[in-house]
């Protein structure tokens, strides 16, 4: 059969390819590693410390997700990592329950589940590697933005500019922040949020008509990787760099040049190599049976000591042991001073 | 055609290339023809050929809906409100499949009175119905209905709705001996497309149209209706899909389905269906989503990155049409010269 | 027959402007100039890989490759601009790049004889993977600074890729209008075997044509690194059908044979014109879509009714033996079904 041969020829050149599927030692924790999607900055940089952990450890670690952003290609890679005899999962989740029936049945099969960067709900999970409550990432969006103004308290004019009203994190620290702004500084306006869809076309065109539409505003807090350096270069396309304020979370490479140019002052994120690094470690440690409760403080090496914290402090109702939330030591603040300091 | 004239059709092929796919996959990574495991990855991917059923359809008319995959977002989020509003469920899936009904009427009721391109209309409602099912909780915040949770309705807009009932959630989750719910869901779904488009006046009017809708307009074929008819079945499938997609997940998500577009299209394609409409299989279609759904799977566990999957599988696309491109030819060729040597031994008959 | 084509993309045109001086009744910024300029600006990438498309789609093909093309043709760009290779040999890479996607698909379509839709579904799939695979799926940053001087710089307060797409478009007309071969991309769409029996070689219009589609999603990829400056994997990501849906919006026909480069253009700035409209109108962000696409449905509609009044008005000043004639598209059915099978 004619393509029947074309079917084996590619699978062959395929495997050349170096994937090696054999031989798990059963002790031996792997792990699989799941960005929310794959062929992102952020992402590959967590996938990249997670791996480096692995080698460090010596055990499998393999990052892999969907291409696209969706909870049914998510799935795909949980039932599949679990199908091909991975005993620990860390993913970064697209969604807070549509992941859940997934990971129950891989909990089901003996798989250990942890998510870092986005959670989903406690039940389905043991650990969270968290890099900041949406209290602490909201607060470092307002933070940022207000620290460079000559009197927050005066009336300011704010926009949000992120991926879309659909994902969930990004929402949850803009809702927060907007709650810090109505509480602490009730002068400010937040005169509209806009969205990009990850299109880092549309991160330029739509921050280009929203200057224009609101010639006063003040600032722009982007808290997506697309959406900050794409609001930077509206602002340095119409010329009025530097004056209105450019920040959000985003990744040091993308950013550094414009840090450089002066248009954004400042911008945080968190140390995600570190992140993917802790995640791996952690999981391995609950292959081999570790258990920790509240309040336990893991040595971890390369990382320094990270604690446990109840499930509480991101805002959940659900205790219970062997479970709860594992937070990032810090969050950086990217400037001109310190960017040349990081690459990833 | 002969008895056996069906071993020579694409869905045969498809079916061929099925086992031959399994079969390599299998020879490669034994794991993976776990039966199991392997009726229960469909679940992954039923909601690809539940949509390019619907398509293949209105394939069928030279028409195309390419909106189906924000109808299954739309009909998602509709049935998680309505559920959270308070409806029993079997109510708020009616409300879900309804919706997804009278949206596809609507495109058809567009396409069928215009002369507009259907891939614009359809590229138009497509952000539409994705923009109305994003803003639909915060459209009820504004109408000032109350939600249970702390960040109202709009909060649902990027966390979802869960807690449906279980009564729900077992058509996704749950199975029918072996063969899991969505599986079964997407089977009844293919029978019922292939016996209207085999077997009824309405799938000869579809083809009819597909060949020549001003010759069908003249045979008295009902043009109009028979369009908005086919695109409310497509707009029907895809809030099933949708919703099977919904009970396979526990949770009724605004942007359920939104990636599938190309997937659909390719399935359909591959299934043997003419863009240009008059020609389509709903058994094929249904087997080209079998066979990529699988090959991914297979590939995918065979621990080839996501990077390097659409790579082959683009490749085998390419590779399996051409494989029948050049098949028919070879075909012809011999039939060509069968002939040439009958006409040529005759010849020598009536020389003799 | 050209003139009531010609009018097709006139009226979009219209409708264009009716719009956005809707828009400038609630908000007059749309009307500044800066803000026109900034809207064109934005929609060269996807007006580039439409005019690519028409190409294809006027021989009767259909190119669904051309968005992994673009993004393919931008990692090759930012890999010589890294390589610090200079800005003009990087740009032929570019082009290059998106010249060889291009023949892949023609080879497929042309000599193989594959479908284009499936031809370039598998192509797309093959490009978009290889550009993670070349890249390791992560973004290309840090790409020199100066490749920003290519859309920051301005000419009488319009930037400089502006000029140069109005050039290339300029000059496409002008070649579709004076070179008598470019006819061939008509007479080969509208009826491949009319066109071969004429003597038209259609096998090398065809190839020309998914090669041009491949050079224009080249230079799409170049102005797309010149505007943003880094590389993400998402690049081109769905232009694929924002492209077809401008051409077809434009007045070019799925069926082959109609259209101009215009088609293209006025496509292209109308689907990007109608994403900044939703900022002008102060619309919140969750309702974006919903309003675009409502908007789009509508002008697609208005445009239907205006033509079919003018048609009527036509039919009606004429006898009633031409009645039956209708529109050009629907009356080629018949012999392209023939000719397919």
């Amino acid at each position: 059969m004619k393509f029947g041969k074309i079917i084996t020829g590619a699978l062959i050149s395929a495997l050349t390819l170096g994937i090696s599927v054999t031989a798990s030692f059963a002790d031996d924790a792997r792990v699989a590693f799941i960005p929310k999607l794959t062929g992102v900055g952020f992402f590959e940089s967590g996938g990249a410390g997670a791996k480096a952990m692995g080698k460090q450890l010596g055990i499998v670690v393999k990052y892999d997700g969907p291409s696209q952003a969706s909870v049914s290609g998510q799935v795909e890679f949980i039932n599949n990592f679990v199908n091909q005899g991975f005993n620990a999962i860390a993913i970064s989740s697209l969604s807070p329950d549509g992941l859940c029936e997934a990971l129950k049945r891989a909990q089901d099969r003996g798989v250990k589940v942890l998510t870092w960067d986005s959670d989903v709900n406690p039940q389905c999970r043991s650990y969270y590697i968290n890099q900041g409550t949406p209290q602490q990432l909201g607060g470092l969006l307002v933070k940022m933005a207000a620290d460079q103004m000559k009197d927050p308290k005066a009336p300011h004019q704010v926009a949000f500019h992120y991926s879309s009203p659909t994902v969930t994190d990004q929402n949850q620290w803009a809702e927060v922040a907007k709650a810090i702004i109505a509480k602490d500084y009730p002068s400010w306006k937040v005169v509209t949020t806009v969205f990009s869809n990850q299109d880092a076309q549309k991160a330029v065109q739509v921050p280009t008509a929203l200057f224009q539409t609101y010639p006063d505003l003040d600032a722009v807090i982007c808290p997506d990787a697309n959406a900050l350096p794409g609001t930077a270069q509206a602002a340095e396309n119409l010329g009025i760099a530097g004056k209105v304020i450019v920040t959000g979370f985003s990744t040091p490479n993308t950013m550094r040049q414009y840090v450089k140019s002066g248009t954004v002052d400042r911008f945080g994120l968190w140390d995600v190599v570190m992140q993917g690094k802790l995640a791996v470690y952690i999981a391995n440690e609950l292959v081999k049976g570790a258990k920790w409760k509240v309040g336990d403080k893991i040595k971890v090496p390369g990382v320094g000591t990270v604690e446990v914290s109840p499930n509480s402090v991101q805002g959940y109702k659900y205790e219970a042991e062997g479970n709860g939330i594992i937070l990032l030591p810090e969050r950086a603040v990217f400037n001109a001073k310190n960017i040349d300091n990081f690459d990833f | 055609m002969t008895r056996f004239g069906w071993l020579k059709s694409w869905e045969f092929m498809l079916l061929v290339a099925l086992v031959v796919e399994l079969a390599v996959l299998g020879m490669i990574n034994p794991a993976f023809l776990n039966v199991q495991n392997l009726l229960f990855s469909t679940s992954d991917f039923v909601h690809v050929i539940i949509a390019a059923v619907g398509l293949t359809l209105i394939i069928m008319t030279g028409g195309i809906d390419i909106s189906g995959v924000s109808l299954m977002g739309l009909a998602s989020i509709i049935l998680g409100l309505s559920f959270v509003a308070g409806a029993p469920i079997w109510l708020a899936v009616a409300v879900a499949l309804g919706v997804g009904l009278l949206a596809g009427a609507f495109n058809g009721t567009v396409v069928a009175n215009t002369d507009v391109n259907p891939l614009v209309i359809t590229l138009a409602l497509l952000f539409f119905y994705s923009g109305l099912a994003t803003g639909l909780p915060t459209l009820l915040d504004m109408l000032g209905f109350k939600a249970y949770n702390a960040g109202g309705f709009e909060a649902y807009q990027y966390e979802g709705i869960n807690g449906l009932p279980k009564s729900f959630t077992w058509f996704g989750t749950g199975r029918l001996g072996w063969v899991p719910m969505p599986l079964v869901v997407t089977i009844v779904l293919t029978l019922i497309a292939g016996w209207l488009l085999k077997h009824t006046r309405f799938g000869r009017f579809l083809q009819l149209i597909g060949v020549n809708p001003e010759a069908a307009r003249y045979t008295g074929v009902p043009v109009k209706r028979t369009l908005i008819t086919v695109y409310a079945i497509n707009g029907f499938a895809a809030a099933v899909a949708g919703l099977v997609l919904t009970a396979y997940f526990t949770s009724a998500r605004s942007d359920l389905g939104s990636e599938a577009l190309l997937n659909i299209i390719t399935a359909v394609v591959l299934g043997g269906s003419s863009i240009y409409g008059g020609e389509g299989s709903v058994l094929g279609t249904f087997l080209a989503g079998l066979v990529l759904g699988f090959l991914r799977q297979g590939l995918l566990s065979l621990g080839i990155t996501s990077d390097v999957v659409p790579v082959i599988v683009g490749g085998l696309l390419i590779g399996t049409v051409a494989a029948r491109i050049g098949m028919s030819a070879l075909q012809r060729k011999r039939a060509n010269r069968a002939a040439y040597e009958t006409e040529r031994g005759a010849m020598a008959a009536i020389g003799e | 027959m050209s003139r009531i084509l010609k009018s097709r993309e006139f009226l979009v045109l219209l409708l264009l402007v009716v719009m956005i001086l809707a828009v400038s009744n609630v908000n007059s910024a749309v009307l500044r100039p800066m803000t026109l300029i900034n809207i064109v600006n934005s929609s060269l990438f996807l007006m580039l890989i439409a005019m690519g498309q028409m190409f294809v789609i006027l021989t009767r093909g259909i190119d669904v490759s051309v968005g992994a093309i673009a993004g393919l043709s931008a990692v090759i760009f930012g890999f010589a601009l890294n390589a610090g290779i200079p800005l003009p040999v990087a740009m032929l890479a570019a082009l290059l790049t998106g010249m060889a996607g291009g023949m892949v698909n023609a080879i497929g379509v042309v000599f193989v004889g594959i479908p284009p839709i499936i031809m370039t579904l598998g192509t797309l799939g093959v490009f978009r993977g290889l550009m993670r695979v070349l890249t390791g799926g992560s973004w290309i940053e840090s790409i020199p600074h100066n490749i920003k001087s290519l859309s920051v710089t301005r000419i009488f307060n319009i930037p400089m890729m502006v000029w140069g797409v109005s050039a290339l478009v300029i000059i496409v007309a002008i070649l579709m209008w004076k070179i008598r071969w470019t006819r061939n991309f008509y007479a080969v769409g509208d009826n491949l075997d009319g066109a071969y029996l004429l003597g038209i070689n259609t096998r090398k219009t065809r190839f020309v044509a998914y090669v041009l589609a491949g050079l224009f999603s080249g230079m799409a990829a170049i102005v797309f690194v010149g505007q943003i400056g880094f590389v993400p994997m998402q690049t081109g990501d769905g232009q694929e059908l924002k492209a077809i849906a401008a051409v077809v919006l434009g007045g070019v026909s799925l069926m082959g044979g109609t259209g101009t480069v215009w088609s293209a253009v006025i496509g292209a700035l109308f689907l990007t014109t109608v994403d900044s409209m939703m900022i002008f109108l102060r619309i919140p962000g969750s309702w974006n879509d919903a309003v675009a696409g409502a908007v789009l449905l509508i002008v697609v509609v208005l445009d239907y009714l205006i033509r079919r009044m003018a048609r009527n008005r036509l039919l009606a000043a004429r006898s009633s033996e031409m009645l039956h004639g209708e529109d050009g598209t629907k009356a080629q059915t018949l012999e392209q079904t023939e000719q397919r099978q």
